[in-house]
């Protein structure tokens, strides 16, 4: 027999398998002891109740409630909608932590001061300065959203830069009104440059006239930083003052020679021996 | 968890009404007595029923459950460890409802008995060829092996079908 024969002949012979069918009493009793597995107890007591169609045991079903079981897209749902929800909640926990400060740098330069806030990341979040050549800085850049070594240092950069542009054009604003009278006219003192203006009064303190701050600062600085010899002799007799240079007689106690001889040999050659006018140091 | 259910009844219902008839043919093969072939028929709709696949569109779902109706057969068969019934001890009694819905009753009869003295890969290979028409390369995908294998098990399969009919009659 050929093939497509036999072939043929088979087809034949399996058909009579089109026979076999799923009678209607195991539909429904499959049907019940499926939903039975959830646990429905009053499933299995209808399972003796006369119910030949799917139909009626699908009522019964679904009238005892689908609870206990879900469909995978019901599932599905429910894990990306808790996705959702934690990407959500972890931008916003992130986009908190980014932008509120927890440690503030204060940086002071040339007399001018920015503050810092940087993050729980070392990131920079916010800068702000109470002083105007800060603000000046502030306004011309933005030290923000970089880490902090970076805005720290272009900061003190920028202060230092704002600053010299100062120097350079002047005082723009608030000429410093007091005289300033001895200080930055010794020439121990740091603003002393010895130019011909160095020792005259000035408004502002040390070697040039438009340079403000040091006058003062050498005010406020102790004695010890800024020695005045002059003075200091004229409180410490003792330690080298010559002993006719002594103010008894309303001498000037300076150790430099003066114009005008004083004192005098009057009351004090007799002294020391010696008949200089006064206040040269006779050491 | 056998208790849980992830498809909803109307999903079961539907699939019951349309593949039933597939489902109790393919336990057929493998059981003679009704019992069993009622519980392998139960365990295949109950995997079905507690399964989270996802399928494309009926002829999907058939074929799943051509293939988990065969391995629910073959595991039940090695629990029990019944093996398919000789010729001439069939007891009508036993299965009614196969023995008096064959319209050809020799042949069906026959035809029944032999396929059970097969190979379950051998059995489950002409049944999908010859029945339900499919070709040889969704066999493979249904049974998961290669086309190649395909052709291999119906050609052999067809040789000791033959074989285990002419015992009785002329081929």
């Amino acid at each position: 027999m050929a093939n497509n024969g036999n072939d043929d002949e088979l087809y034949n012979l399996f058909s009579a398998l089109g026979e076999v069918r799923a009678s209607d009493e195991l539909k429904d009793k499959t049907l019940t002891s499926i939903l039975a597995q959830v646990g429905n107890d009053e499933a299995d007591a209808d399972r003796q109740a006369p119910s030949t169609t799917i139909e009626s045991a699908q009522q019964k079903a679904t009238g005892e409630g689908n609870a206990g079981y879900t469909s995978p897209k019901a599932k599905w749902r429910a894990i990306r909608i808790g996705a959702i929800a934690a990407c959500l909640a972890l931008a916003l926990t992130g986009g908190v932590a980014y932008a509120v400060p927890a440690t503030y740098y204060e940086i002071t330069q040339d007399g001018a001061t920015i503050t810092l806030g940087v993050n729980c990341f070392g990131i920079t979040v916010s800068a702000t300065s109470d002083d105007e050549l800060g603000k000046e800085v502030l306004e011309a850049e933005d030290f923000r959203n970089m880490p902090y070594e970076q805005s720290a240092s272009k900061a003190t950069e920028s202060m230092e830069r704002r600053a010299a542009e100062r120097r350079e054009n002047g005082p723009s604003l608030h000429p410093d009104p007091q005289p300033q009278s001895q200080s930055g006219q010794h020439p121990d003192e740091p603003g002393y440059a010895g130019a011909p203006g160095g020792q005259q009064t000035q408004p502002e303190t040390g070697n040039r006239p438009d340079e403000p701050e040091p006058m003062e600062r050498a005010d406020d600085m102790p004695d010890s930083e800024y020695p005045s010899p002059p003075d200091e002799q004229r409180q410490n007799p003792q330690e080298g003052s010559a002993p006719d240079s002594t103010p008894e007689n309303g001498q000037d106690s300076t150790p430099y020679p003066t114009s005008q001889p004083q004192g005098g040999p009057d009351g004090q050659a007799g002294q020391s021996g010696q008949s200089e006018p006064g206040g040269k140091p006779s050491r | 968890m056998t208790g849980f259910l992830l498809r909803d009844c109307t999903d079961i219902t539907e699939a019951i009404e349309r593949h039933a008839d597939t489902v109790i043919r393919i336990c057929s093969l493998f059981f003679q007595a009704r019992p069993e072939r009622d519980d392998a028929f139960q365990e295949t709709f109950l995997k079905y029923a507690q399964s989270e696949k996802a399928f494309a569109d009926g002829e999907h779902v058939k074929a799943w459950l051509i293939t988990v109706a065969s391995n629910v057969c073959k595991d039940m068969l090695k629990q029990s460890e019944a093996r398919t019934v000789l010729l001439g001890s069939i007891d009508e009694n036993s299965c009614p409802s196969w023995s008096n819905e064959c319209s050809e009753e020799g042949q069906g009869e026959k035809l029944a008995t032999a396929l059970r003295q097969l190979e379950d890969t051998y059995r489950i290979t002409l049944y999908l060829k010859y029945y339900e028409g499919y070709t040889a390369s969704e066999i493979a995908r249904i049974m998961d092996m290669p086309e190649n294998t395909v052709y291999t098990n119906l050609a052999r399969g067809k040789e000791k079908l033959k074989e285990v009919l002419t015992h009785g009659e002329q081929w």
